[in-house]
């Protein structure tokens, strides 16, 4: 008999002042997919529509994608008060700090 | 010379209005402007990239009939006092002021520095975007940016009341930490608040129009909105008042 799949959801938050600034990011993930991301806080982002690619973009992708998803963005994008670098990082802190639902 | 224009209105025609000289601008059909400007009624604006939830105090708000939008704009949530603050907003062709960002906030803001001369208090720039008096934060500012054009608009603190300010803004706790100071009320400051005495709105126009003068190194004639800002500004308006616009993040 097949055992099915266990899914798990997991709901996870990352907040971190860097640069004087806050960066949040807010993660929905079902077995290591990302189903939803929201990237917010008081930093500031050139130009401010890429945030929805950068969000669109990481959904439905696997959290081990990320470094290389947000590394494409180096050169079109410029981020004040936190650095691409940052957003990969602060990711990962909320995969690593997840809770299960 | 640029066109100065000299507004007051609510929050979302004032934030409508902004977005439409940007837009025009970058189709170079208005020219370089500085707006100033006062939110009546009093209300609140948050950044581009910011929670509803994580900006302000949702519940104080409407229970104070305090209204509130969204920017175009990145940065923090921003209190505007309809007798204690103006706003002013640049905007001009990218290649008039800096194609570098960090260096056109730095001179933009020494308008506003310029400005806090002209009442004899010293106040320093602290990047990326802020203004303060002996280490309080008296100004903070926001810049967007289209192809040719950029708008960056802030604050200038005047009288503000820092208890319904600190009462509506939602700041982190690791951003008071880091400052060194418990509350909102203990790390921003105002004009009057620095010179013990009462400054008045006319003083403060006065001294924003002479200090962005010398930082921008041009002289103002004070104009009129086109047709075609206006139109648009009331299109905009709209996007401005919904939901699916303010809490889209």
């Amino acid at each position: 008999m097949d055992i099915p799949e266990v899914m798990f959801m997991k709901v996870c938050t990352s907040i971190k002042r860097v640069g004087g600034k806050t960066v949040k990011v807010d993660l929905e993930i079902l077995n290591d997919t990302i189903l939803k991301i929201v990237i917010s806080g008081d930093f500031f982002l050139y130009p401010e529509e890429a945030i929805h690619e950068i969000e669109s973009r990481l959904t439905g992708r696997k959290v081990s994608e990320v470094a290389n998803i947000l590394n494409e963005f180096r050169g079109s994008v410029e981020v004040l008060g936190a650095s691409i670098d940052d957003l990969i990082s602060i990711v990962t802190d909320a995969y690593t700090s997840c809770s299960q639902e | 010379m640029w066109r100065l224009i000299i507004d007051e209105g609510d929050v979302y025609w004032n934030m409508a209005m902004d977005e439409a000289m940007l837009l025009l601008r970058d189709s170079n059909v208005i020219p370089n402007t500085l707006r100033l400007y006062v939110f009546n009624p009093s209300a609140v604006t948050i950044g581009y990239f910011q929670r509803v939830e994580d900006a302000v105090n949702l519940e104080f708000l409407r229970s104070s009939n305090i209204g509130f939008t969204r920017r175009v704009s990145g940065g923090g949530s921003v209190y505007h006092d309809v007798n204690g603050e103006v706003t002013y907003s640049v905007v001009a062709s990218i290649n008039d002021i800096s194609t570098n960002i960090m260096d056109s906030y730095r001179i933009i803001c020494s308008g506003i520095i310029y400005a806090i001369k002209e009442f004899g208090l010293n106040a320093d720039f602290i990047p990326i975007n802020d203004v303060v008096i002996r280490g309080r934060k008296v100004s903070g500012s926001a810049q967007s940016r289209k192809k040719n054009t950029l708008l960056q608009h802030g604050t200038l603190m005047y009288n503000t009341d820092l208890i319904t300010l600190s009462k509506s803004l939602r700041a982190p706790k690791e951003k008071l930490l880091e400052h060194k100071v418990t509350s909102i009320l203990e790390r921003v400051t105002t004009i009057s608040r620095e010179l013990g005495r009462t400054v008045s709105r006319d003083e403060v126009i006065r001294a924003l129009i002479k200090g962005f003068n010398k930082a921008l190194n041009t002289d103002f004639y004070q104009g009129h909105y086109t047709r075609e800002e206006l139109e648009l500004a009331s299109k905009l308006t709209e996007k401005y008042r919904s939901v699916e616009w303010i809490f889209q993040r």
